[in-house]
């Protein structure tokens, strides 16, 4: 697994509020794969994995339930897409915090993201030298900095 | 094919290949082949739209399958966990294709890409109904993996 302890122990990065308290995420994405990747390297620097979603129906329904603190959102999905997603849980929750997560295929398809009210985006595939920047952009979405 | 949709595909492959494995693959000659091919065992097939319409299709064996899942997870996976490698190799299939669209959507094209479809077998034949296939091989840390494109201009 990627070594992320220097991650842990820097607030701009770490998954803590504040009070130390841990932050929720919910990870949206159809691929199992990504969705491990993504886990367990929050859970590494400190998030709490509230829930996981594997298609746009099933993360508003875990928005609901779990009031995550963030949402991160695969773009490209079987059925409900991302920016539909987005629309959807903005309309549920005018502050819903949401990062996109994407290959970048579609930089207007992320545009569109960001104007329904997507916080930001992180890219992948999520290696080493990209994990800092992907965590403050978590980060910042997650507590509104 | 048009060439100038080639040299995107062959720059996203050799980027995402060195990013996950940390080592530059080699990128082989380009081939125009049949309509039909046999396959290493597993295919990745993701399907294009938009201004050109088609497939990518990224064939490797279930050994490279199994070490390049490793590679992406970070992580050590049992062979027989298909479930997980079949997701792992989805993934790298999707974000090939994504940074390969994304050169040409920055060319002017736009176009989307479909979720990844994974077939496996030991004959495992890949066939165009429609037109011949370009194959692009790349040597990588794991062996030679191949790049099947089969794509055209939409009619719109």
């Amino acid at each position: 697994m990627f070594d992320t302890e220097k991650y842990s122990k820097n607030e701009l990065t770490n998954g803590y509020k504040n009070d130390g308290t841990k932050l929720k995420v919910l990870i949206v994405d159809d691929s199992m794969a990504q969705i491990r990747l993504l886990g367990q390297m929050l859970k590494s620097v400190g998030y709490e994995i509230a829930g996981e979603a594997y298609d746009g129906g099933n993360a508003l329904i875990g928005y609901k339930q779990l009031s995550p603190d963030v949402v991160t959102m695969d773009i490209t999905m079987p059925g409900m897409e991302g920016d539909e997603v987005v629309k959807n849980i903005i309309q549920y929750d005018s502050q819903a915090r949401i990062v996109m997560v994407t290959s970048l295929a579609d930089k207007g398809h992320i545009i569109d993201c960001i104007n329904s009210g997507a916080k930001g985006y992180i890219l992948k595939p999520i290696i080493s030298s990209q994990i800092y920047n992907t965590l403050i952009t978590l980060k910042k979405a997650a507590t509104g900095d | 094919m048009d060439k100038k949709l080639l040299v995107p595909f062959i720059n996203a492959g050799s980027e995402v290949i060195y990013e996950l494995s940390n080592k530059k693959p080699r990128p082989g000659k380009a081939s125009i082949i049949g309509k039909k091919t046999d396959s290493l065992g597993i295919v990745i097939i993701i399907g294009i739209t938009g201004d050109i319409s088609g497939r990518i299709i990224v064939d490797l064996s279930p050994n490279q399958a199994h070490k390049f899942s490793e590679v992406i997870l970070q992580e050590e996976i049992e062979k027989d966990n298909m479930e997980l490698i079949e997701s792992a190799i989805g993934e790298f299939g999707n974000i090939l294709s994504g940074r390969a669209i994304t050169k040409l959507n920055e060319m002017g094209y736009h176009l989307r890409l479909t979720p990844p479809t994974i077939l496996k077998g030991n004959e495992l034949e890949i066939y165009d109904q429609f037109s011949r296939m370009l194959v692009i091989p790349f040597l990588t840390i794991f062996g030679e993996i191949f790049l099947n494109l089969s794509v055209k201009h939409s009619n719109h």
